[in-house]
């Protein structure tokens, strides 16, 4: 099937795979050719495009997946509010990132964008100390 | 006749320097609007895969009741998001694009509260006595998602929030390199008709989809991001079209400056050939003068 991770800005990733891992509010779900017509929202965290032995992780702040078409043409669009791949994550300035972010929560409890913002650095943190 | 001669030599002299400014400016623009609109080609797919997306989900959603999509009864304040330029030398750009939103701004009659981008909007309607509070700046030639959200986000929250009851978007289109023109068009709240438009482009595909979580809940995701992705297509199709204009004009000043210095050499011949008819003459007479003295003199 085709895959396509998309940003904002420009085309992240495109080629052929057999699954794809992404995590919605729900919990996280794999997709295959022929899966029903599928919609979900993503929440921070990786998103992994697996073929044969090969396996690429972006890690992604938010964003859409969308999976849908005949069998024989069935593709995934991540469009993904942004794209890392995951191995490219400095550690420690992720900690940095998170640290950052938690003050500045701490300075406003009512901030949304704050509160999304830790949310973010923390998923990222945890992607960049795995890897 | 000296003096002319020296005043004539140093205005070619200033009026090329400022040619080689202007030619190198058109150079760069050149450049950049390639550039400008790879980055508006980049950011094709996820626009379009989102208006595709916002339509099913729409669609699919059981009420699509959403704070901006709520269409408000009396509209008695617009706010008006106006795309410009940081530079100016980039002929009309900005007069155009600016004038189109006042115009507006004025046939409507309702109150205003204004978003703006670029440093010429901004020193223009704060000439003007608008309140300029909400502006961004420093990126007109090259803007970012990231630019695109801030703007999008303030403009969001003043509709979700009541403080004005539509919102505007006026940017200018890129048709293509040499036709540049001033765009108006609503953003908030989406219109019906703009999701019944986008439907169409995409009849049949209409698939029944699973969605994880409940498609009112996706739609709460989807809007924000289909607002900052019109943005920042707006913002990615005017920096093309400043480079665009830009070049216009400077091809425009390099040529005036040509024209400009050939006449400027013309004017200088021919003080210089007079200069010298007029030092001939001088010769001529007082050798003349000299021969005649000789002829006369004592035998």
């Amino acid at each position: 099937m085709d895959v396509t991770v998309v940003t904002p800005e420009s085309k992240a990733w495109e080629g052929e795979a057999d699954l794809v891992v992404a995590r919605s509010p729900e919990g996280e779900f794999g997709i295959m050719r022929g899966h029903i017509p599928f919609l979900a929202a993503l929440v921070p965290g990786v998103v992994a495009v697996v073929s044969g032995d090969s396996r690429e992780e972006f890690f992604v702040p938010g964003g859409f997946l969308e999976a849908s078409g005949p069998a024989d043409d069935y593709h995934v669009i991540v469009l993904a509010d942004g794209a890392e791949p995951a191995g490219e994550i400095d550690a420690s300035q992720a900690r940095e990132k998170l640290d950052e972010a938690r003050r500045r929560r701490d300075q406003d409890d009512d901030d949304d964008a704050a509160e999304t913002e830790l949310r973010v650095a923390a998923a990222r943190a945890d992607v960049a100390s795995r890897s | 006749m000296a003096q002319q001669l020296r005043d004539v030599k140093r205005r070619i002299g200033s009026v090329e320097s400022t040619q080689k400014i202007t030619r190198a400016m058109e150079l760069i623009s050149s450049s950049r609007i390639i550039k400008a609109q790879q980055r508006v080609e980049a950011a094709r797919p996820y626009a379009e895969t989102m208006r595709r997306l916002l339509v099913s989900v729409a669609t699919n959603a059981s009420n699509v009741e959403h704070p901006l999509l709520q269409q408000r009864d009396e509209v008695n304040k617009v706010g008006h998001i106006v795309v410009s330029s940081d530079r100016g030398l980039a002929g009309a750009y900005n007069s155009n694009v600016i004038r189109t939103a006042e115009r507006d701004m004025q046939a409507e009659g309702a109150d205003v509260r204004l978003f703006l981008t670029g440093k010429k909007a901004v020193s223009y309607f704060r000439f003007r006595g608008y309140d300029t509070d909400e502006s961004w700046t420093g990126f007109s030639d090259k803007p970012g998602i990231e630019d695109a959200r801030n703007v999008a986000s303030a403009a969001a929250k003043a509709f979700s929030d009541g403080e004005v009851d539509q919102v505007k978007l006026t940017y200018t289109r890129f048709e293509s390199s040499a036709v540049q023109r001033p765009h108006l068009t609503q953003v908030l709240p989406l219109t019906e008709e703009e999701l019944e438009a986008a439907e169409e482009d995409d009849a049949g595909k209409g698939a029944q989809y699973e969605f994880e979580p409940s498609p009112e809940e996706i739609l709460d995701y989807l809007l924000p991001r289909y607002l900052e992705s019109t943005v920042y297509q707006a913002l990615l199709e005017a920096a093309a079209s400043e480079h665009a204009a830009r070049r216009r004009a400077m091809k425009a000043a390099s040529d005036n400056a040509e024209e400009l210095i050939e006449d400027l050499t013309r004017d200088y011949n021919q003080a210089r050939q007079a200069e010298i008819t007029t030092e001939i003459m001088e010769v001529v007479g007082g050798a003349e003068a000299l021969a005649g003295n000789a002829s006369d003199g004592p035998s």
